[in-house]
């Protein structure tokens, strides 16, 4: 029930299933392991609790002609008491009402959430055993249980509050999970109950700026805080050239014109706006963390999203975001306030972008084609990926090839505690070599915050 | 409000989450009425037959283990036992009808709580709050089996003056007849 991930390692790469192993706990299983949602009874089922009892009870009887000792017929009879108990129970139809009550329906990250859970009993007969199993959202963390069990007498209300840390995204709560049994436990009804009132819990996280990324030098024609290689207007000292009429005057070398009687110009570093495009690689194998308590490999991509577009748009840049994994999640270049509300709202909710893998289909190569189409053709493109496949490698070099020019921001996900996982890392750095040398910007991101991180690789790179 | 964003710049990357597993084991209430259950029964067949209380002392254990570890197959074999030991109570030791009544009572009462105690656990796990479920199960299967043997007891003191063991036999068919011919 919470955002966890599996490890990373294993056999080339890493293990595939990124699906928390715990979100059957929402599911309240009263059948075997395995068995498939699609699987499980709906309806009556039987429990088949009191099988054979009365079979049971024949024994003693038995033994009590053949000994000729009447008493131990009496015990028979108690035994056939109970089947007949348990034959006779009709199955319960319970008629529910059920609210769902959040105090905070808009969290800020780490918050706690208290849920209220309010199930009547509509109907005019007694529930005598009802177990109700909330719909927790698989990213969330339950503190208590979000499970009840009760007996409910007509028109009477039972509770059920519990409390939620709440993560990044948009939760929505799954309908209710409901098993009513008779008296005698011999037949049950399992069903699944939507719930009224809040069914969505909302974290958007505050866009906040906390470093500036150096950019590569792909830009529009508008000015920006992006240093070019063209000579023009600006502040860093670039290159001279021969005065031309209509220079103007501030910009002459005065000192050269002192010393030689020719007039020459001055050209300055011209600093112009790039267009971004932050891409988060958010497939089903990314989503890999190297323990259970640590963020996965995606939430840490949406989390340098998130530091890098409010950073860019604050220098003037045009930024789009984009999600490399099944949903259509592209944002279209843009700037202003508006636009950073939509990327905030877009990198918090988009179903593409959640803290638990979805288990959509995705066909990688006709994503990248259809994302070269869209992508602006000036546009440079951050890429977070924890680079644990050799595709995520092939997007990164083909779009540099294209002329956009790629900066890979890398979460990694990679632990070192089996030789799997040590030679899933070792392949993770010889992808992070070979884009390296390919000429792409890569920033190897562990433990440290990113910020640090992206001063020391802003001290090597070059422009 | 504290905010304790993921993106705040210093705590970046690493936040911890708490996985809630449910624990799959039967609620504590549950496991001590099952086991009061299979005691009574046992402490019963003991007074009257040794060998039948030693039994059904195994049963009392079995039944006690088992649910506490939510296991089916266990509790199933204390049921049995503690049949068993009214078994041999009746038979080897001609015990009288308080005793075995109580004894057969104790021995489907313990499955039933034991059983009900073992689903709850599977279904909601320990922490969650079941008491006024299991209160209702227990007493539900309590009345019943009450009703039950003191319907007999009548039957029996009633009839068994001189009727021979045969007829309350017939009588005991025909309600298994009646019970499968129902719905």
């Amino acid at each position: 029930m919470s955002g966890r991930s599996t490890r990373a390692g294993g056999n080339g790469g890493a293990t595939r299933d990124g699906r928390s192993s715990t979100d059957d706990a929402a599911n309240g299983r009263n059948v075997p392991d395995g068995l498939p949602p699609q699987l499980r009874p709906k309806g009556i089922v039987p429990t088949g609790r009191w099988a054979g009892m009365a079979g049971l009870a024949l024994i003693p009887v038995a033994l009590g002609v053949l000994l000729r000792h009447p008493p131990l017929v009496l015990a028979g009879a108690v035994g056939v008491a109970f089947a007949a108990y348990a034959r006779g129970d009709t199955a319960p139809d319970p008629e529910l009402t059920l609210e769902r009550e959040l105090s905070e329906p808009a969290p800020d990250p780490g918050d706690e959430v208290t849920v209220t859970l309010r199930v009547r009993n509509d109907g005019d007969r007694v529930l005598p055993d009802l177990r109700i199993v909330d719909g927790v959202p698989a990213a969330l963390a339950t503190e208590g249980s979000a499970r009840l069990g009760t007996a409910l007498r007509p028109g009477r209300t039972a509770t059920l509050r519990y409390t939620l840390t709440a993560v990044r995204g948009a939760h929505e709560f799954d309908p209710v999970h409901v098993v009513a049994r008779n008296p005698s436990g011999s037949r049950e009804r399992d069903a699944r109950v939507a719930a009224g009132g809040a069914t969505t819990l909302r974290c958007t996280p505050e866009l906040e700026a906390s470093t500036s990324l150096p950019l590569r030098g792909l830009t529009t024609v508008y000015s920006g805080r992006v240093p070019t290689d063209v000579g023009g207007a600006g502040l860093e000292f670039h290159s001279t050239r021969e005065y031309r009429h209509g220079d103007p005057a501030k910009r002459v070398n005065w000192a050269r014109y002192a010393r030689t009687g020719e007039l020459s110009t001055l050209q300055f570093r011209e600093e112009r706006a790039a267009t971004v495009v932050v891409c988060v690689d958010a497939r089903r194998g990314s989503y890999l963390a190297p323990d259970d308590e640590s963020a996965n490999a995606v939430e840490r991509g949406v989390e340098a999203a998130s530091q890098a577009v409010p950073a860019l748009l604050d220098g003037g840049d045009r930024v789009g975001v984009a999600a490399f994994g099944p949903g259509d999640c592209l944002l279209e270049p843009g700037v202003g306030d508006d636009h950073a509300a939509r990327v905030r709202d877009l990198l918090a909710t988009h179903p593409a972008l959640a803290p638990t893998p979805s288990d959509e289909r995705f066909l990688p190569t006709s994503w990248l084609r259809r994302f070269r189409r869209w992508l602006p053709a000036d546009a440079q493109v951050i890429f977070c990926t924890p680079l644990t496949d050799d595709y995520a490698a092939t997007v990164a070099r083909r779009l540099d090839a294209y002329g956009h020019a790629v900066t890979v921001i890398s979460p990694d996900p990679t632990a070192d505690d089996t030789p799997g996982r040590r030679l899933a890392r070792v392949e993770r750095a010889n992808r992070v070599s070979g884009l390296r040398s390919a000429g792409l910007r890569v920033l190897e991101w562990g433990d440290e915050p990113l910020a640090t991180e992206l001063e020391r690789a802003a001290a090597r790179w070059s422009r | 409000m504290g905010r304790r964003a993921a993106g705040d710049g210093t705590g970046a990357g690493r936040r911890e989450v708490v996985a809630v597993t449910i624990t799959r084991r039967p609620p504590r209430s549950g496991v001590a009425v099952a086991a009061l259950s299979a005691a009574t029964g046992a402490a019963a067949l003991g007074v009257v037959s040794a060998p039948a209380g030693a039994v059904a002392a195994v049963g009392v254990l079995l039944v006690g283990g088992g649910t506490l570890a939510g296991s089916r197959r266990a509790l199933g074999w204390g049921a049995v036992s503690l049949v068993a030991a009214t078994l041999l109570a009746g038979g080897v030791s001609g015990a009288g009808p308080g005793p075995l009544l109580v004894g057969g009572l104790s021995a489907a009462l313990s499955w039933d709580l034991g059983e009900h105690a073992v689903g709850l656990g599977d279904q909601l796990g320990r922490e969650t709050d079941v008491i006024r479920n299991l209160a209702t199960h227990a007493a539900g299967s309590i009345s019943v089996g009450a009703v039950a043997a003191a319907v007999a007891f009548g039957v029996y003191a009633a009839a068994a003056g001189g009727q021979p063991v045969v007829a309350l036999v017939f009588l005991l068919v025909g309600a298994i007849a009646l019970v499968s011919a129902l719905r």
